[in-house]
C-alpha cells in the first residue's frame, strides 16, 4: 500500500486521483472531528468540503508528509471552530427553536459519547485510531500508511486502547 | 457512563466506526471543487492554483498573487517546501505591483526571491535606530525614541506545519509576534499591549523587512561593491542609492540569498544593519513567545473576535469623541456587535453603555433597566442582596403602555462619578421617558440555608433532565425546571442560581413578584474584575471553587416557584420565609 508522504508526492506532481485517496483515508475521521463541534451534519459537510480543498492549497507546505492525518484534521478543527462562530451569532440572531435542532442528522447516543472520549487524544493518536476503527486498515496496512514500523503501530494502538480504557473507567467513578 | 455502555473497547471503536460510514461523502465535491480551479488540469499551473486557494482559505484573506513565477509557489517533481510567510504576502504585492514577471529568474532580485522562497526559516539580527509599533506612542514619549540608540532586532520568520504564515520581531523594547491574521505587540518601556486581528495584508507590507528591502533592488541604478568573502561563501555585493540614502546588500553568490543590509541615512549614518540566516531552528523561546500583561491594552484591525470589536469601539468613542466633563451623552450607532457590555474607556474617565441587543435593533426597555441599570444600583447592596443585578430590576415597574418600547440603537457615555439617578433620568428624559419613585409594599423571599454539607456540584442537576440527541444535551431548549445550559462547559454557583430564580421571577417588570433576600451564609464568589480576569481561563480557577450546581434551572411563574421550593430544599438544604417590607418602587412612564 502507498504511504501518505508518496501520495502526496503524486499530488504536487499534479495528479488529482492522488489526493482522493488521501482524502478517504481520513475523511471519517474528520467528519468525526467536524461532528463534535458542531452537533450538525449539514454544516458539518459544507466545512468538510471547504477543509479538503483548503489542505489542497497547503500541501505544499506540510512539512512531515508522515503526520498528513494529524495536520488534516488540525485544519478541518480550525475550520469547524470558524463556522461554529459564525453559527452561534447566527443561531443567537434567529432564536434557534427545537424544530431545528429536531432536524440535525448526528450520531447515535453511545457512538457520540465514545467519540467525545477519542476526542480527548492527541491528533496524532487519534489518527491512528481514525485509520484503525473508523476506515478498517489492518495493522501492516497502517504502518504503509504511516511510514512507521509495524510494531511500532502496533505498540502505539494498544497504548491507545489503554489510554481509552483508563478515561472511560474514570468516567464511571 | 457505565461499563455495560463500553463492553468491548474494539466492538465499541468499530461500531463508531460504521456510524461514521453512513455520513455521507464529500470527496468527490471537494474533488470537483479542486479540478475547476483555473489552471488546475495543467500541471505546471496547478501549483499556482493551489497556492492561491491555500492562501484564501487557510488565511482567510484574498492575497496578491505571485503570478508567473511558478518556481517560487510550488514545484513540479520534488516536493518543495514554501515559506509562506507575511514577507511573501508582501512580496508578492509588490512584485505584482511592479509587474515583472518572469518564467525563470534572471534579475538578481528575482533570483533572490526565487531562493527565498524555498527557504523554511528566516532569521534577522542587527540592530535598528528606529523601533517600529504598530500601536503609535501615546502620551509618554520613552527613552526608546532616541534616534541616536542602536535598537537590537532579533526578527524570526516560518510557517506553522499548517501553512500558518508566523512572525517574532523584537526591536528593543518592543516584540510583536504575529500567527496568522493575529497580531499581539507588547512595548515594554510604556508597559502597552497592542492587539489586532485580520492585518495580515497591512502589518505584512508595513513591517516584512525582507520584501521592502529588496524592492530597493528593482530599481536599475545599482552599484556593483564586488565580491568577498565569509565564512567560506562568495558573497556578491550591490548598493543603491535614493533621496539621499543608500542600501547596501550582500548575496551569497551560490544561493542568491540576502546575507546582510546595511541602510545609510542622509546624515550619512548607519541606520540598519541586519544580517540574514536561514532554514535554523526556531529556538523554543520563540516559538512559545507570549506577551505579559499589561497596564495599558489597545485593541485595532477587524476582529472576528467580538470581544476585541467592542473594545475597539469603546476605544473609538473615547478617542474620536467631544466628551463632556461631567454628565453623560448619547451617540447614535449603526452598526451592531456580537458582543458588547458596559465597558469604561481607556482612561477610566468614562463608562460606556452600549444600548442594543444581539436579538433585535434597538434595545427595549426592560432590557435596558435589567442589564445597564440594575447593576448600577446600591440599594440592594444595603439591603444585604447578593443577586444585586436582579434584587434592583425588581425595585422598577415599566408602564404596560411602554412593554414595546424601543430605544434607538446608541452608546450611552457617563463621565465618572455621575450617580445613577442622573444618567438614567437624562437617558430616559433623551427618549420621551421619565421616571419617579413611590413607596409600596413588597412581598420578600428571604432564603436561609439549614447548615447541611453540600453535596459536590457535579451531582447537583436541575429537576428537569435535558433533552438528548446524539449523546448531546440540547442546551437553548428550556422548559420550567430544566437548566437553561448557559454555562454548560462549567459549573454554577449560589450568585448564579439566586440571579436566574429571581430572574425568572420578576421577569415582567411589574414590580409585583416576589423579591429574593440570600441570607444562607453560604459562600459566594468574587465580584469578577474583568480587567485582572478578562479571559474565561484566568476566572476559571477562581470561580470554580464556589460552584455548586451543574446549571441553573428555569424557575418561571406559579409552577416554577413550587419546583423551586422543593428543588432548593432537596439539593441543599435552603428554605424560604416570605415577608412584606416597605420598599421604594421606581416607575418608568412616557413624560
Amino acid at each position: 500500500m502507498e504511504s501518505d508522504a508518496d501520495l502526496i508526492e503524486q499530488v504536487l506532481k499534479g495528479r488529482h486521483d492522488s489526493y482522493a485517496t488521501l482524502l478517504a483515508r481520513y475523511e471519517r475521521l474528520a467528519n468525526a472531528t467536524v461532528i463534535r463541534i458542531l452537533g450538525d451534519q449539514h454544516l458539518a459537510e459544507d466545512v468538510l468540503q471547504e477543509s479538503f480543498v483548503a489542505a489542497f492549497g497547503s500541501l505544499s507546505s506540510l512539512r512531515d508528509s508522515s503526520r498528513f492525518g494529524s495536520w488534516l484534521v488540525g485544519i478541518v478543527r480550525r475550520q469547524a471552530l470558524r463556522a461554529l462562530r459564525r453559527t452561534r451569532q447566527t443561531v443567537v440572531l434567529n432564536q434557534t427553536t427545537e424544530e431545528q435542532l429536531e432536524t440535525a442528522t448526528m450520531l447515535p447516543e453511545d457512538s457520540m459519547a465514545l467519540l467525545e472520549i477519542v476526542d480527548r487524544l492527541p491528533d496524532d493518536e487519534r489518527t491512528l485510531i481514525g485509520l484503525r476503527h473508523f476506515e478498517g486498515f489492518s495493522m501492516s496496512e497502517i504502518a504503509d500508511i504511516t511510514s512507521s514500523p509495524l510494531g511500532t503501530v502496533t505498540k502505539k494502538l494498544s497504548r491507545i486502547h489503554r489510554t481509552l480504557k483508563e478515561i472511560i473507567s474514570e468516567e464511571e467513578e | 457512563m457505565t461499563d455495560s455502555r463500553f463492553p468491548d473497547l474494539n466492538e465499541r471503536l468499530d461500531q463508531l466506526g460504521r456510524d461514521l460510514s453512513r455520513q455521507p461523502s464529500v470527496i468527490a465535491t471537494a474533488m470537483r471543487q479542486i479540478r475547476e480551479l483555473p489552471g488546475a488540469l495543467n500541471d505546471d499551473a496547478t501549483g499556482e492554483a493551489i497556492a492561491e486557494l491555500g492562501s484564501k482559505e487557510l488565511q482567510g484573506e484574498p492575497k496578491d498573487r505571485l503570478a508567473g513565477e511558478s518556481s517560487v509557489a510550488h514545484g513540479q517533481g520534488s516536493r518543495r517546501r514554501v515559506l509562506r510567510l507575511a514577507t511573501f504576502a508582501a512580496a508578492a504585492s509588490l512584485i505584482l505591483a511592479i509587474g515583472v514577471f518572469v518564467s525563470r529568474p534572471r534579475t538578481l532580485y528575482a533570483k533572490a526571491m526565487d531562493a527565498l522562497s524555498r527557504v523554511q526559516t528566516i532569521h534577522v539580527t542587527g540592530w535598528s535606530r528606529r523601533v517600529p509599533r504598530s500601536w503609535p506612542l501615546e502620551k509618554v514619549k520613552p527613552a526608546s525614541e532616541d534616534p541616536n540608540k542602536q535598537h537590537a532586532v532579533d526578527m524570526w520568520f516560518w510557517s506553522s506545519v499548517d501553512g500558518t504564515p508566523r512572525t517574532f520581531e523584537r526591536y528593543g523594547p518592543v516584540t510583536k509576534i504575529m500567527i496568522g491574521e493575529s497580531e499581539k505587540e507588547y512595548q515594554q518601556d510604556v508597559d502597552l499591549l497592542y492587539l489586532a486581528e485580520g492585518r495580515l495584508n497591512d502589518e505584512a507590507a508595513e513591517i516584512a523587512a525582507l520584501a521592502n528591502l529588496l524592492s530597493e533592488l528593482k530599481d536599475a541604478k545599482q552599484a556593483e561593491l564586488g565580491t568577498k568573502s565569509l565564512d567560506g561563501r562568495t558573497l556578491r555585493g550591490v548598493k543603491v542609492t535614493r533621496g539621499g540614502r543608500s542600501e547596501e546588500y550582500w548575496f551569497d553568490q551560490a544561493s542568491n540569498l540576502p546575507v546582510s543590509y546595511v541602510r545609510i541615512g542622509e546624515d550619512g549614518e548607519k541606520q540598519i544593519d541586519f544580517t540574514l540566516s536561514y532554514d535554523e531552528s526556531v529556538p523554543p523561546e520563540v516559538l512559545a513567545y507570549s506577551p505579559p500583561k499589561a497596564s495599558t491594552v489597545r485593541y485595532g484591525g477587524s476582529h472576528p473576535d467580538v470581544n476585541l470589536a467592542w473594545k475597539q469601539h469603546v476605544q473609538d468613542l473615547w478617542l474620536n469623541h467631544e466628551l463632556p466633563e461631567t454628565g453623560c451623552l448619547m451617540v447614535p450607532r449603526e452598526i451592531k456587535f456580537g458582543n458588547s457590555w458596559t465597558l469604561q474607556t481607556p482612561d477610566e474617565n468614562y463608562t460606556v453603555f452600549p444600548v442594543d441587543s444581539r436579538h433585535s435593533a434597538g434595545m427595549d426597555l426592560r432590557h435596558f433597566v435589567r442589564n445597564r441599570v440594575a447593576n448600577r444600583m446600591d440599594d440592594c447592596v444595603r439591603d444585604g442582596c447578593d443577586g444585586v443585578a436582579v434584587c434592583n430590576a425588581t425595585t422598577w415597574r415599566v408602564d404596560e403602555s411602554l412593554s414595546e418600547f424601543m430605544f434607538p440603537n446608541c452608546d450611552l457615555i457617563v463621565a465618572a462619578n455621575t450617580p445613577w439617578q442622573e444618567w438614567v433620568q437624562f437617558f430616559l428624559n433623551e427618549n420621551g421617558l421619565k421616571y419617579t419613585d413611590v413607596e409600596e409594599q413588597r412581598t420578600i423571599w428571604i432564603a436561609r440555608h439549614d447548615g447541611r454539607e453540600l453535596k459536590p456540584w457535579q451531582q447537583v442537576k436541575p429537576p428537569v433532565p435535558y433533552r438528548y440527541r446524539g449523546g448531546k444535551p440540547m442546551y437553548g431548549v428550556v422548559v420550567p425546571g430544566r437548566g437553561h445550559g448557559s454555562n454548560y462547559a462549567n459549573g454554577v454557583t449560589f450568585a448564579d442560581l439566586f440571579k436566574g430564580f429571581n430572574s425568572d421571577q420578576v421577569n415582567g417588570m411589574r414590580a409585583d413578584g416576589a423579591i429574593l433576600r440570600n441570607e444562607t451564609g453560604l459562600p459566594l464568589p468574587p465580584q469578577r474584575d474583568f480587567e485582572t480576569h478578562s479571559a474565561q481561563e484566568d476566572w476559571e480557577p477562581i470561580v470554580s471553587q464556589y460552584y455548586v450546581s451543574t446549571d441553573v434551572p428555569y424557575f418561571p411563574g406559579k409552577e416554577g416557584r413550587e419546583m423551586a421550593i422543593e428543588w432548593y430544599r432537596k439539593e441543599f438544604g435552603i428554605t424560604f420565609a416570605e415577608e412584606k417590607r416597605t420598599m421604594t418602587t421606581h416607575v418608568i412612564e412616557r413624560k
